[in-house]
């Protein structure tokens, strides 16, 4: 019985030679590889399930495993946080068995030198695995040495194998390929005298001492284009000629970076090099596949992302998530909003949010009568969450949940969600298993949440298109070109990474035990063969290396590979359009053919843009509409000519355009409701004091009640901590009532919220005045603030908000109301500090005619420009900002 | 390169070493040689117990780089090093806190698989959760401090929880003391005071008349003040405080100068007493301190309660943030297994910048390091980070410990950065005022420059009469706007106007400067804006690293704006705003006729979408496109067409600052994916930007790539770089003093400023001691970052600022006036105005375009795949390009029947020959199923109907290819017989037309001239002919050849319609 190793570096054309006769039963790790070599593809594991199978066997599934696992964390250990911890083990549980250690043995030996934890992991993976045996299941990580361990009883039908695409074989493997492989048998190991095949050089030894034989080598000598390449990152030594076909380039962003490789795969497939020639290779294909197939939606590139994506990340696994967080937390505004809103729930336009958001609904019931009347659904199964209940019940009734909400109807919109509807069905099916265990739903929470990590589907279902790969699953593969992005310091290769449980210390003790471990250099070499064989998969094609400088705001250093290579990173060379988007972007300031409607519009943008943008005066872009404003029937308050007289735009939008801000319940004080609510109890305070003599001001029960009947009047919304905060208010408001300077001895209050209506600079004004007081020197008109400072005015000629409004028209209406009285004062009365607020002396009042004459002047003409004061006091708390443009561009605008 | 004698004596110090590494003495260069010195034979370390600490990632990457390039030029390609240095810590605190907090949950009393928050989701996590966590307060503690003060005093000590822990220890016997040493300290250091003794001199030196009323002042300020620094007593000091200075005659005195001059200095001295008693006055404890006494249990209580509770829902959540994870691995150490743990395994310590190090990584290396062998590097007069807790005292601590013996720490002072004339000047300016801390460094560079280097500063100056002039704005910002052209002026001048040579590093020769060879540094973000328009208005590339927020752009308020637009058609606003944008560029005409056509009550977008304003159109259909799409595609997606259909980023790309504008839309559109996560929904998005925007936070812009541009950033932001040329801008600047409701030390205490009955603001002598220690921190800090910025000047130096004194100018004063003569550049209103921005460059187009969509490539299906295509192309799509299951899967009797299906196919197969052995397949399916399986599969042995397909070879199973043009198609057949091949069937339902092509594809593939299907239901076999498959031969051809080119258009009719699982959610569908 002969069996070969063939140790030739570039083994793909021998391969392919053997695999064509027929002889030999393929085995490759990837399809990807298997076609590299003109074969079908079937994977080493398939033979070791296979022969499970045939003995009764199985392998466990993800979910098997980990609820297996850690009932057996449970048990052995009981861990403060379960579920984490067996997050955690895993890996290092997983890696103990793949090393293929007796645990039992191991643990009967002396195990003082290793770490009491690591003794624990040993004790609670025997354990999971004698139970996993019991019930004739192995872990996916111990699958090669069981099958082998199964075929010393019953030995599988040997098999003339092909083993090519598995470069980097492990022991385990090894083990099981020499139980089945038959005489004639071919693993190919392509290797070098270079101290990166360190490991490759053991297992050939192993499999010698095996009586495998190494194949001589083969006379057909081949040029590879990249085989220097390859030399040159073994050795680290610069080649002797520049090697043409591959290039490192680096770009700025990583953005940038995308766009240029994106660029140059577009320009390949227009070239009409097919899709399977090309392949983009990233370390970590889950930080680059989300902006890649962005830009190549924009680029028009069929990009193919093939990585598993766990469910937690679909929306219907964010949809369950967020329903578990409402379900465990009441019925909460926001989240349950978003869950309900959601268009795997309604449609959007259902007219749901916008009630929603009108009457914040809070808590199962108020939630339950919306989602019925706006939605159709009926949400009472969720009352009962709190439970008991046997498995299968539970599963039944998510099951029912599931259609009450129609779910499979509505994922079908999407290939993903409804692989992912169908792999949560599944998983939802194993979980109800035993049926009679009953769990309650905080034992049941967990569990489900473990369902979204563990079951994964692809990042991008389907097929076709430039593949995006990481370098470990190209093993094997040939391509024409290949694009392999993030060649940076700390990306390509990654920090070799320690496991939490099991670091490298730990493991070198583990040795002593004689259980092995990868060690640090053993990844470091893994990785650096992944890299290795990288280059081989474009033996006979083009690479191309890049990296960008910038990423997310931290810079990157070449990767030392490059250095390896001797391939300094160039800047990128120009790179063609790719995309109408692009091509607009370079056209709209050059002459360009009228094709492009779009483009004639982003024209005309661009011009509007860059008007406002200029010092030029405003235009009607900028809210010069020159439609005269016919304000002779407009009834102006305080604060509307107070607001025009700010910023005309400011006005415009909210009255003319009727702009007001949403309607959304507030969920927090406002300082707007603070106000009225402030104003409302004065006033009720106020008015029992005036009716019944016995009453004080500074009573404070009477101002706590007068408190509550003013949160009432103004429909005070349910605020949080409102019980303690309202205790607050109350003693800011008692200092207040206490300070004589609120209610002088010698003031009589006349009136309070007095309505007036009236002319005034030609403008027709209504509004109210807080208090108005009777002094023997005459009334005194109060307007109370909660603020601490006087409010802002309106725009003097200096554009400074100083000149004050409310008081001088209150003045003269105050006269019309009270034509025998005069008017000895107007004042703001801070209701917060509990003192007068005066208005500057030096605030240029006397403008205030000729400014009130502007600003008719300006609605006359229809003039609305963007101009609030040079501070921009008034676009502090404005509402319009959206839309106004304003920033730095004001400045500019000659007034 | 070599090592200079000290990095030498650094790096090769035996046992543990400090190092105090000035601004550009080759430090990363000394730390280099230190770990090599580790990994050399003589010490023999691996990598993996070494531990390397660096201020940012950035640097870690960079150490890691140039100890692995070190590696491989002296030890060859020693893998076994080189290895394990790809798995050595060298990273910052966080990760190394990070790695002991994942290694040692239970200890650290963290989950074992948190993770980790940035800066904006903790901000908004603790703005989600904060208010609940003070409902949790009980009602008796806000008896006790009101909701509001609790609210801010709470929030300032969970941000500091560690400090606030300790501090809320503390009581008055702690602070007591520290106020009678700070009074004694204030006390007799006043008369040494450089201001102080100079007042003196000058009125010892000049004499008036006797009985000049200034005369007599003169004589009673020296005495008083020669009285009180003799004895220390107060009433000399309040003696001076109220000195009147009216009166006394210029006659009296030899000139006007002397006259003025003694009355200046004797209110200088009046000034200082009276500072001095103000400040002796607020630290008399008072009532305020008492009433803190009484409030702090109750805020104590309050702190543990929230505390918990936050940190208990963090727990459950799995997550932490910075704060917490150095927190929770001071914990875990705190176990002594713990430490044995990294006793074990790390033994030798390299720390970077550790005058930045604040006290709980000073802990947190304390009991890491006990044992081992540390290298501590830093330098006192670089430590800038006060705001984030950095305290140089923990250095001084280290630096004496480390060298308790007759050791003495190293320093490194030679720069290899600044050129020696250049060099020089700042060690002047420095010398005065950084005092003791100070220590010259000695400059490599002595290449002659012309001019020689000198620093430069200027300074704005505004005369008497534009002063007075009122029209005439000559406030803070006008002087930066002037000062802004200035810097504008300057940099043309030495760039382009007569371009001067400087020193390039990497080849040590001088070269003509280019615009990257220029940085600009400002303390705050702010100006920065200013002097880049300044600059880029004359046409300099300029490059804002970054600043303000990204919410605040315009380019994010459009996507805000859209964005709420699309989650809510009904917000009038939003859709006002995406109209009035650049998306739509309507007039505000068009919209003010629109809104006057609005009916009452009825939305903006409803009556958009039933008018008809030709103005309006294109906004209509493309908002109504997308809010089609928003059922279907993630936000992200959204923006993305919503630029496809308007052209929005061709507009920002043409408008001035077009390269900040698209990285801000980038960035924006990061932002949507990174809150769009999972839900893909656009209400969630437009939610979580309502919370950041009420919370407030700041979202960092995204940087910009350079190019040859100059560099404008803040100073925090410049440590560890350099430049040929720095300017350092608004030098006069003065930062806002904040005054904060509670203010605490960890030694000392919680110190707290509460209102009086009138509801004013007032403090207690504990807070104003505390006020007046951080005042002093921050002024002496404020040194420190000026000379951070001074010492990243290779060869120039320019100082500006908007006015002639104040801020940076007061501060270095002393040493300025030694060293260099300040320039007026007098107030010119004509400057001193916005400029107007020159529009981006016109891009040059690229020769090659390609617009149009690249073909998809298919190369590889299923042999099934030709069946589904042959029924419909579209139904193809879904099924294999898409890779949509459909509609019917799932459970259910669908996929029963094709668990059945398979296990038939096994049993034959494996020639399975009883329903036990079939059992045993693990197939899930009741056992019922499985008999019917067994019982389908043993109809092939028995049934007549297939006696022929019995005889002869037989291989199961057969994988099989075929290509066909450009496709390779794939299958497996499941008998392969000696002249034909076979499929198995177990459906209910015969529909033997479906699958002759994947017949045929078997056929040609596995070279048997027939093909039969075998229904096991039905006991029917249907065989197709050589003839009807030769026949086959073309049809299939050319229906592959339609499938290659890309054609998906549906073949639709109610017969295939009704069977498709895709019927569902097609829009072909016929019903
Ligand atoms: S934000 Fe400012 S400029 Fe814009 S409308 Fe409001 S006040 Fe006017």
């Amino acid at each position: 019985m002969t069996r070969f190793i063939c140790l030739d570096p570039f083994p793909q054309q021998q391969a392919t030679s053997l695999s064509k006769q027929g002889s030999h039963v393929v085995i490759t790790p990837s399809g990807l590889a298997a076609r590299a070599i003109l074969a079908q593809h079937q994977p080493l594991h398939t033979l070791a399930l296979k022969h499970l199978q045939q003995q009764g066997w199985a392998k466990a599934s993800r979910l098997q495993s980990q609820r297996l696992f850690r009932q057996t964390l449970q048990d052995v250990l009981q861990p403060a946080d379960l579920l984490g911890t067996t997050r955690a083990w895993m890996p290092a549980m997983r890696s103990l068995l793949k090393s293929g250690t007796c645990l039992k043995h191991a643990l009967e030996t002396d195990v003082t030198n290793l770490s009491a934890r690591t003794v624990k992991l040993i004790a609670v993976t025997q354990q999971y695995q004698s139970t996993l045996h019991k019930n004739s299941l192995v872990d996916t990580g111990e699958l090669y040495w069981q099958a082998a361990k199964l075929s010393t009883e019953l030995t599988p039908d040997p098999q003339r194998l092909l083993v090519y695409g598995y470069f980097q074989l492990q022991r385990d493997e090894l083990a099981w390929l020499n139980q089945i492989a038959a005489s004639g048998t071919q693993i190919c190991l392509p290797t070098c005298e270079s101290p990166f095949f360190a490991d490759t050089r053991v297992e050939i030894a192993w499999l010698q001492q095996q009586g495998w034989q190494i194949m001589p080598a083969s006379n057909i000598s081949v040029l590879l284009p990249n085989a220097a390449l390859c030399d040159n990152f073994l050795s680290a030594k610069p080649p002797e000629q520049p090697i043409e076909t591959a290039s490192a380039h680096v770009y700025g962003t990583f953005e940038a970076e995308i766009r240029g490789t994106l660029a140059q795969v577009k320009a390949l497939l227009n070239a009409d090099i097919p899709a399977k020639e090309i392949a983009i290779i990233a370390r970590d294909e889950r930080a680059y596949g989300p902006k890649l197939i962005e830009i190549a939606w924009e680029y028009g590139v069929p990009i193919r992302a093939l990585y598993s994506t766990p469910l937690l990340t679909t929306r219907l696994g964010t949809w369950i998530q967020l329903l578990l967080e409402v379900l465990d937390t009441g019925f909460p505004f926001e989240a349950t909003a978003k869950l309900l809103s959601h268009p795997l729930c309604s449609n959007p336009d259902s007219g749901f949010w916008a009630t929603a958001r009108a009457q914040h609904p809070k808590g199962f019931q108020q939630w339950k009568e919306i989602a019925s009347d706006h939605l159709g659904i009926n949400l009472s199964a969720l009352a009962q969450v709190n439970q008991t209940r046997r498995r299968d019940t539970w599963i039944d009734w998510w099951e029912r949940l599931f259609r009450t909400f129609d779910l499979r109807r509505r994922c079908a919109r999407w290939a993903r969600e409804s692989l992912a509807f169908n792999k949560l069905q599944k998983g939802l099916v194993e979980l109800s298993k035993p049926e009679a265990e009953t769990l309650s739903w905080s034992a049941l929470r967990p569990q489900l949440e473990d369902l979204l990590e563990s079951l994964s589907v692809p990042a991008q279902p389907g097929r076709g298109g430039v593949e995006l790969h990481s370098p470990a699953s190209v093993v094997g593969a040939q391509y024409a070109h290949l694009f392999v992005m993030g060649m940076a310091d700390g990306v390509l290769p990654p920090p070799v990474s320690n496991d939490r449980v099991l670091d490298f210390f730990e493991r070198q003790q583990l040795r002593d035990q004689s259980i092995a471990l990868p060690t640090a250099s053993e990844l470091f070499r893994t990785e650096a063969l992944w890299f290795y064989y990288l280059l081989q998969a474009a033996a006979t094609g083009r690479i191309t290396f890049s990296y960008p400088k910038l990423h997310e705001r931290t810079e990157r250093l070449p990767s030392p590979y490059l250095k390896r290579l001797s391939l300094p990173a160039i800047a990128s060379p120009e790179q063609p359009i790719a995309s109408r988007e692009e091509l607009r972007r370079y056209y709209l300031r050059h002459p360009h053919k009228e094709d492009d409607a779009i483009l004639a519009q982003a024209v005309r943008a661009f011009g509007i843009e860059q008007y406002r943008e200029s010092t030029q005066p405003a235009n009607e872009y900028d809210g010069v509409i020159n439609i005269p404003f016919d304000y002779s029937n407009w009834v102006f308050s305080a604060s509307q000519i107070t607001r025009l007289g700010q910023c005309r735009f400011k006005w415009f939008a909210d009255k003319v355009l009727k702009l007001g801000a949403v309607i959304e319940v507030e969920e927090d004080l406002s300082p707007s409701l603070r106000g009225n609510l402030y104003h409302k109890v004065v006033e009720l305070l106020i008015e029992a004091v005036q009716a019944n003599s016995a009453h004080s001001l500074t009573d404070e029960k009477l101002l706590r009640e007068k408190f509550l009947e003013a949160e009432q009047a103004v429909h005070l919304p349910t605020l949080l901590n409102w019980e303690v905060r309202r205790e607050e208010h109350l003693r800011q408001l008692a200092i207040t009532l206490q300070k004589p300077e609120f209610w002088p001895p010698e003031a009589t209050p006349i009136a309070l919220e007095k309505h007036f209506k009236g002319e005034w600079h030609g403008l027709k004004v209504t509004g109210r005045i807080d208090r108005i007081d009777e002094t023997p020197s005459g009334l005194v008109l109060i307007d109370y603030k909660t603020g601490t400072s006087v409010p802002k005015g309106i725009q003097d000629t200096n554009g400074k908000v100083t000149i004050d409004l409310q008081l001088p028209l209150y003045r003269e209406m105050a006269a019309d109301l009270y034509p025998e009285k005069s008017v000895a004062d107007t004042r703001y009365f801070s209701l917060t500090k509990g003192k007068k607020l005066s208005v500057s002396s030096k605030a240029p009042q006397h403008e205030l005619p000729a400014m009130i004459e502007t600003c008719k002047r300006d609605l006359d003409e229809g003039n609305y420009p963007v101009q609030p004061d040079t501070k921009r006091d008034a676009c502090t708390y404005c509402d319009f900002d959206l839309l106004c443009r304003q920033g730095s561009r004001l400045a500019r605008k000659e007034k | 390169m070599g090592l200079t004698t000290e990095q030498k004596k650094a790096a090769h110090a035996s046992g543990s070493v400090a190092v105090t590494a000035g601004a550009g003495t080759g430090k990363t260069h000394m730390l280099t040689e230190r770990y090599l010195y580790f990994l050399r034979d003589s010490q023999g370390f691996s990598p993996l117990q070494i531990i390397a600490v660096t201020f940012t990632e950035k640097a870690a990457t960079e150490l890691r780089s140039r100890i692995r390039q070190a590696v491989m030029q002296e030890m060859g390609d020693r893998l076994e090093v080189l290895a394990e240095l790809e798995a050595a810590q060298i990273s910052t605190f966080h990760s190394l806190a990070t790695r002991i907090c994942q290694e040692h949950p239970e200890s650290a009393n963290v989950p074992p698989d948190f993770t980790v928050q940035d800066a904006t989701e903790s901000a908004l996590w603790q703005a989600e959760h904060f208010d609940n966590a003070l409902a949790q307060l009980p009602a008796d503690l806000y008896e006790v401090v009101p909701f509001s003060f609790m609210q801010t005093a709470l929030s300032a000590l969970l941000a500091d929880p560690l400090t606030a822990e300790q501090s809320l220890e503390r009581d008055r016997a702690d602070w007591l003391p520290a106020i009678e040493s700070f009074r004694e300290r204030l006390l007799t250091d006043l008369s040494a005071q450089p201001n102080w003794v100079s007042a003196c001199d000058r009125l010892s030196h000049i004499e008036g008349s006797a009985g000049d009323k200034i005369e007599i002042v003169r004589q009673e300020a020296l005495k008083d003040a020669a009285e009180f620094s003799l004895t220390g007593d107060v009433s000399s000091l309040e003696a001076l405080s109220t000195l009147l200075l009216t009166g006394g005659s210029k006659k009296n005195w030899p000139d006007l100068a002397d006259f003025n001059a003694v009355k200046g200095a004797a209110k200088e001295l009046r000034d200082i007493a009276k500072e001095a008693i103000q400040t002796l006055q607020v630290l008399n404890p008072n009532e305020y301190d008492d009433r803190t006494e009484a409030m702090l249990p109750a805020i104590k209580e309050a702190f543990r309660i929230v505390r918990g509770y936050l940190q208990n829902i963090k727990y459950h959540q799995r997550i932490l943030d910075f704060n917490d994870l150095e927190v929770h691995a001071l914990k875990a150490l705190s176990d002594p297994a713990v430490a044995k743990y990294y006793a074990q395994r790390w033994q030798v310590f390299l720390i970077d910048e550790f005058q930045d190090t604040n006290p709980t990584q000073g802990k947190l290396l304390e009991r890491l390091t006990k044992g081992s062998i540390i290298t501590i590097v830093g330098d006192r007069k670089q430590s800038i980070y006060g705001f984030r807790r950095a305290d140089t005292t923990v250095f001084e601590q280290w630096q004496t410990h480390i060298h308790a013996g007759d050791s003495a720490p190293v320093e490194l002072s030679t720069s290899f950065r600044t050129h020696h004339s250049l060099m020089r000047q700042i060690n002047q300016v420095f010398a005065p005022v950084l005092t003791d801390m100070h220590q010259p460094l000695q400059a490599h560079r002595q290449e002659t420059l012309s001019p020689p280097p000198e620093i430069q500063l200027y300074t704005v100056e505004v005369d008497d009469d534009q002063k007075e002039d009122n029209a005439l704005d000559t406030g803070l910002n006008a002087g930066r706007l002037v000062e802004a052209q200035k810097i504008a002026d300057l940099v043309q001048s030495i760039l382009i106007d007569a371009p001067i040579q400087v020193h390039d590093k990497a080849s040590n020769q001088l070269r003509q400067i280019e615009a990257k060879d220029i940085a600009i540094l400002g303390r705050t973000w702010g100006p920065l804006d200013l002097y880049s328009n300044a600059l880029s208005a004359r046409g300099i590339p300029v490059l804002q690293a970054g600043g303000g927020s990204l919410l605040d752009t315009r380019e994010a308020k459009d996507v805000i704006a859209l964005l709420r637009f699309l989650a809510d058609p009904t917000d009038a606003l939003a859709l006002a705003a995406v109209l009035r944008s650049p998306f739509f560029a309507v007039s505000d005409r068009i919209l003010y006729l629109f809104a006057q056509s609005l009916p009452d009550n009825k939305s903006w977008w409803n009556h958009l979408r039933e008018t008809s304003v030709p103005e309006l159109e294109t906004a209509k259909q493309v908002l109504r496109d997308l809010l089609g799409a928003r059922r279907v595609d993630a936000p992200t997606r959204l923006l993305q067409m919503c630029d496809r259909l308007t052209g929005y980023t061709a507009v920002i790309a043409n408008l001035p600052g077009a390269t900040r504008r698209m990285a801000d839309w980038n960035g924006t559109l990061e932002l949507v994916r990174s809150l769009e996560q999972g839900s893909a929904d656009v209400l969630a998005v437009v939610r979580r930007l309502k919370q950041i925007i009420s919370a407030a936070i700041t979202l960092p812009r995204p940087a910009v790539e350079g190019g040859n541009a100059v560099s404008l950033m803040t100073i925090h932001g410049s440590k560890g770089l350099e430049w040929p040329v720095v300017f350092i801008p608004d030098l006069s600047h003065r930062s806002q003093p904040d005054s904060p409701v509670l203010r605490f030390e960890a030694s000392l205490g919680v110190a707290l400023k509460l209102q009086d009955k009138a509801g004013d603001s007032q403090k207690s002598a504990f807070y104003a001691l505390l006020e007046q220690t951080q005042k002093a921190a921050e002024k002496e800090e404020a040194k420190r970052v000026f000379y951070v910025a001074l010492t990243r000047a290779r060869d120039r130096l320019m100082l500006t600022a908007a006015s002639p004194s104040g801020g940076g100018l007061t501060l270095l004063k002393p040493g300025l006036d030694q060293a260099i003569l300040a320039t007026a550049i007098p107030f010119n209103p004509d400057l001193a105005k916005p400029v107007e921005p020159l529009p981006a460059d016109i891009p040059s187009i690229p020769k090659q375009q390609m617009v149009r969509s690249a073909k998809i490539g298919l190369f590889e299906l299923p042999v099934t795949a030709l069946s589904d295509y042959a029924l419909c192309p579209l139904r193809f799509k879904f099924r294999h390009i898409d890779g949509h299951p459909g509609y019917q899967t799932g459970t259910g009797p669908h996929q029963d029947a094709m668990a059945l299906g398979r296990l038939t196919h096994k049993a034959l197969e494996l020639g399975i020959d009883s329903v036990e052995e079939l059992a045993k397949q693990k197939s899930q399916l009741p056992i019922a199923a499985v008999k019917e399986a067994f019982s389908l599969a043993q109809k092939f042995h028995l049934a007549d109907a297939y006696a022929e397909q019995r005889q002869g070879n037989l291989t199961w199973e057969k994988a099989v290819s075929l290509r066909v043009g450009t496709l390779t198609l794939n299958g497996i057949v499941d008998l392969v017989g000696d002249n034909f091949v076979l499929d198995f069937k177990t459906d209910q339902s015969m529909h033997p037309d479906h699958h002759r092509f994947q017949l045929w594809a078997y056929s040609r593939a596995a070279g048997k001239p027939i093909a039969h299907l075998a229904y096991l239901r039905h006991d029917r076999l249907y065989s197709l002919t050589s003839a009807e498959l030769s026949a086959l031969d073309q049809e299939a051809t050319a229906l592959v050849k339609q499938l290659t080119s890309g054609d998906f258009s549906a073949c639709h009719n109610s017969l295939s319609c009704n069977i498709c699982p895709y019927a569902e959610f097609c829009d072909s569908r016929v019903i």
